[in-house]
C-alpha cells in the first residue's frame, strides 16, 4: 500500500501547489479541543499534520510548544492515548496523513519496534523524531520505522555540514524537514536570507521533497520559499493563535482561518 | 577483565550506554567539540596549562586526610578523605570547568553556558569564565535558586547571567534542557560547559578524563601514605563526575572495590528519592542513554534530595555500564542519614562536607565498623558545606539562625532609610 505522504506530496507536485504541514499536542489543552483543533486544521486546509505526543523534556522545543508539552501531560495524557487518538481521528482525515512527532525516549519506552507497527496500525504515516540521529548504531530506528510501513523523517538545519546532508540523503525518506534557523522551535520569526543557499546544498544530496519550519508565522513568509521548497510547516504559531482567542470555539476558528490564509 | 572503555572509538558508547541522542543540528557542534578535545588531549601544552592552572589557580593536589578519630570512632577500616572541598570554588567541579575553559577559547569561543543544580558547577563556571573572560550564563531551577542562595548571590557577583528555569521540576534536569537550548540557539559563539560526566558525546568521556585528576592524586597519595592501593573507594553519585573521577584510574585494579553513593531522599519506598538504580528504567534523555527514573511512558518523575547536586533523574552513561558490569556498587542513604553523617564528621574531624558528599560519609560510617581495622577505605569529598548553611539550619531548626535571619530582614539595608 502506498504511503499517504508520499500520494500527498505526489498530488501537491503535480498540482504545482505549495503544501502546509500543522502541528498539535495530542491532549492540549485537553483531549476533546485537541480533537477540534486537528479537524479544524483539516479544514482549513493543512495537508499534512504532525501530531505530537507529549514529553517531559522536549529538547528542540520552545516554549510555547513545551509549556504544551508539560499542560497536556499533567492533565494525565498517556501514549496509549496518543495512539488511541490517532486511530480515531485517522478515518477522518481524508487524503491528509497524520506523522508522530515526539522524542526517542517515548518510542524507545514503549519498545520501539512495537511502537512503529502500532503506529502504522493506527493509520499513522511518518515519525518525526529530533533526537535520533539515523546513523546512531544501536536503535535500528530508522529499519523498523520503514519496516513497518513508516517514513521516518529526518531534520537538516543551516548548521548541517555537506558531510551531514550526504548521511541524512542516503537515509531520507518521505520528505526532509529543513529548520529554517538554527534554534529551537518557536514563532520568533526567521531570516529568510540565505535560505536558498542551504537548500540549494540540501538538494545536491537529498531527492526527496523539502518542508521547512521554524518560525514560519504568515502568508508573507510562506510566498518567500514556495518555490523553494515543497511545504511549510507551521507549529508554534497554530497553538499561539488558539491561545490568543477568547474562547475554544472562536480559537478554532482563528486556526482555521490562520491555516486558510498561509496560501493567499 | 578490563573496565577502561574508549568510548571515542565506539561512537561514544559505554556497552549499550552513551551515545549521541541529539537533534541534527547539534551533531555538527558536538563533532566540533570532539575533534577539538582529542587533539587538545594529545597536545603537550595543553595538558601542561591545565595542570598549571590546577596548581596555581585551584589549589591542587587537595589533600588526602588520615580520619584518624572518625576511624577510630567506627572502629573500623581507616578512612581517608580526599578534601576536593578545599580547591577553589570548594568543590571538584572546577577541575572539568578549567579544562573545558581552555578548550572553548582554543575553539575561539566568546561565551560559555552551563546548568547547575546545588550552584556549585555554576559557581565554578561563573569563577573560571571571569578569570577567562568569557561571557557567562547559568541556568538553575527555581526551586535550587530558592534553596542555594548563597551560590547564586556569589555567580551573580562573579559577573554571570543567572536565569531561572521555571518550568517543569524547576530543578537540575530542567536547567540541563535550558542549557541545551540556549546552546541550540548560540551555536556560532558559544560552548555549553556540562558540568557532569553525562550528555551526548563526547562530555562524559571528556568530563570523566579532566575529573581523573582526583583518582590519579589519590594514588600516589595512599601511595605515599600507606605504601599500598586503597581496599575501597566511596563517593556520591549525582550525575556522577566525582565519583567517575576518583574510580577511573582504580577500574581496573581488582583488588580495589568501589561504591557509588546515590541519594535516597525520603527513603527508596516514600518513591521520593534520586537512585536511580532503585527502579530507574534504560531510557535515552538529554542526548545519552542510561538508566533514569521514568514512568512506564518514559516520562521523567518528579526525584528528590536534601542535596540539589544529587536531585537529578538521570546517571552518567559510564556509570550505568560499571554498574551493569559488577564492577562498581551502588547504593544509598537517606537525607536523615546524610545530615548525621554531616553532624559526625564536623564533630569528629572539624570538616564540613557538602551535603552531597555527606552521602558518602555516611555510607563510609555504615560500612566501616563491619571492615576490618586493616583496611584502608577512601572518601571523596566532593565539595565543602559552606553553600549548605540555609538548608542544614532548616533541617537542624536552629532556632539562633532563623532569630538572626528575622532580625536581618527587619533591619533591612542601612542605606534603604536615606
Amino acid at each position: 500500500m502506498k504511503n499517504k505522504i508520499d500520494s500527498k506530496l505526489g498530488a501537491l507536485r503535480q498540482r504545482k501547489r505549495h503544501g502546509l504541514m500543522a502541528h498539535i499536542v495530542v491532549g492540549y489543552p485537553d483531549m476533546a479541543t485537541s480533537e477540534r483543533i486537528l479537524l479544524s486544521l483539516v479544514d482549513g486546509g493543512a495537508d499534512m499534520i504532525e501530531l505530537q505526543i507529549p514529553f517531559t523534556d522536549p529538547i528542540a522545543d520552545g516554549p510555547t510548544i513545551l509549556k504544551a508539552n508539560l499542560a497536556s501531560l499533567e492533565a494525565g495524557t498517556k501514549v496509549a492515548d496518543c495512539l488511541e487518538f490517532a486511530r480515531r481521528m485517522a478515518p477522518r482525515m481524508g487524503d491528509v496523513p497524520l506523522l508522530f512527532m515526539t522524542y526517542i525516549n517515548i518510542p524507545f519506552s514503549y519498545g520501539l519496534e512495537k511502537f512503529c507497527t502500532d503506529s502504522a496500525s493506527a493509520g499513522i504515516s511518518g515519525l518525526i523524531v529530533p533526537d535520533i540521529p539515523p546513523d546512531e548504531p544501536q536503535e535500528h530506528y530508522h529499519e523498523l520505522a520503514t519496516a513497518a510501513g513508516l517514513h521516518p523523517v529526518y531534520i537538516l538545519s543551516p548548521s548541517s555540514t555537506d558531510e551531514r546532508i550526504e548521511v541524512i540523503g542516503k537515509y531520507a525518506s518521505g520528505f526532509v524537514y529543513c529548520t529554517a534557523r538554527v534554534g529551537i522551535t518557536g514563532a520568533r520569526e526567521s531570516r529568510m536570507a540565505g535560505l536558498k543557499q542551504f537548500t540549494g546544498r540540501v538538494r545536491r544530496h537529498v531527492s526527496v521533497p523539502l518542508a521547512l519550519g521554524f518560525g514560519i508565522s504568515n502568508a508573507k513568509q510562506v510566498a518567500q520559499v514556495r518555490d523553494i521548497v515543497d511545504v511549510s510547516v507551521v507549529g508554534s504559531k497554530v497553538i499561539d493563535t488558539f491561545n490568543s482567542a477568547p474562547d475554544t470555539h472562536s480559537g478554532l476558528e482563528a486556526v482555521k482561518n490562520f491555516i486558510g490564509g498561509l496560501r493567499d | 577483565m578490563d573496565y577502561i572503555t574508549d568510548s571515542f572509538s565506539h561512537r561514544g558508547h559505554f556497552g549499550k550506554f552513551g551515545g549521541r541522542y541529539v537533534p541534527e543540528m547539534l551533531i555538527p557542534a558536538l563533532e566540533a567539540l570532539e575533534q577539538a578535545y582529542l587533539q587538545a588531549r594529545d597536545d603537550k601544552k595543553f595538558q601542561d596549562e591545565f595542570l598549571h592552572l590546577l596548581r596555581t589557580y585551584s589549589g591542587r593536589p587537595t589533600p588526602l586526610y588520615f580520619a584518624a578519630n572518625l576511624s577510630k570512632q567506627l572502629g573500623g577500616a581507616r578512612i581517608y578523605l580526599k578534601q576536593e572541598g578545599l580547591g577553589q570554588t570548594g568543590s571538584h567541579k572546577v577541575n572539568n570547568v578549567i579544562g573545558q575553559a581552555l578548550l572553548a577559547r582554543r575553539m575561539g569561543k566568546k561565551r560559555v553556558v552551563a546548568e547547575t543544580g546545588a550552584g556549585q558547577h555554576g559557581l565554578a563556571t561563573a569563577t573560571v569564565a571571569a578569570r577567562f573572560g568569557f561571557e557567562c550564563e547559568i541556568f538553575m531551577g527555581e526551586l535550587d535558586m530558592a534553596r542555594q542562595r548563597p551560590n547564586v548571590f556569589w555567580m551573580q557577583q562573579l559577573g554571570a547571567t543567572v536565569t531561572p528555569v521555571t518550568y517543569g521540576t524547576r530543578t537540575l534536569k530542567d536547567a540541563v534542557n535550558e542549557s541545551i537550548k540556549n546552546w541550540i540557539e548560540n551555536l556560532e559563539d558559544t560552548h555549553l560547559l556540562v558540568g557532569s560526566a553525562l550528555s551526548a558525546h563526547p562530555y562524559p568521556s571528556m568530563v570523566r578524563d579532566f575529573q581523573s585528576v582526583i583518582g590519579r592524586e589519590v594514588r600516589e597519595q595512599i601511595m605515599e601514605a600507606e605504601g599500598r592501593l586503597p581496599d575501597c573507594l566511596v563517593a556520591c553519585v549525582g550525575g556522577g563526575s566525582n565519583s567517575i573521577g576518583l574510580f577511573h584510574p582504580f577500574l581496573n585494579e581488582d583488588s580495589v572495590e568501589m561504591v557509588g553513593v546515590e541519594a535516597g531522599g525520603f527513603g527508596i519506598p516514600s518513591g521520593l528519592h534520586s537512585a536511580r538504580f532503585q527502579g530507574g528504567r534504560l531510557g535515552i534523555i538529554e542526548g545519552y542513554k542510561s538508566y533514569f527514573l521514568t514512568d512506564e511512558d518514559g516520562q521523567t518523575r518528579t526525584t528528590h534530595s536534601v542535596a540539589a547536586g544529587l536531585d537529578y533523574a538521570g546517571i552518567g552513561p559510564e556509570h550505568a555500564w560499571l554498574h551493569d558490569q559488577g564492577r562498581v556498587t551502588y547504593t544509598n542513604v537517606t537525607d536523615k542519614e546524610t545530615l548525621a553523617a554531616l553532624g559526625l564528621l564536623m564533630r569528629t574531624e572539624g570538616i564540613i562536607p557538602a551535603l552531597e558528599s555527606s552521602h558518602a560519609v555516611a555510607e563510609a560510617i555504615k560500612r566501616a565498623p563491619k571492615t576490618g581495622r586493616d583496611k584502608i577505605m577512601v572518601v571523596n569529598l566532593s565539595g565543602r558545606g559552606d553553600k549548605d548553611i540555609f538548608i542544614v539550619a532548616e533541617a537542624l531548626r536552629d532556632k539562633e539562625w532563623l532569630d538572626f535571619l528575622e532580625r536581618k530582614v527587619q533591619e533591612g539595608f542601612p542605606d534603604d532609610e536615606k
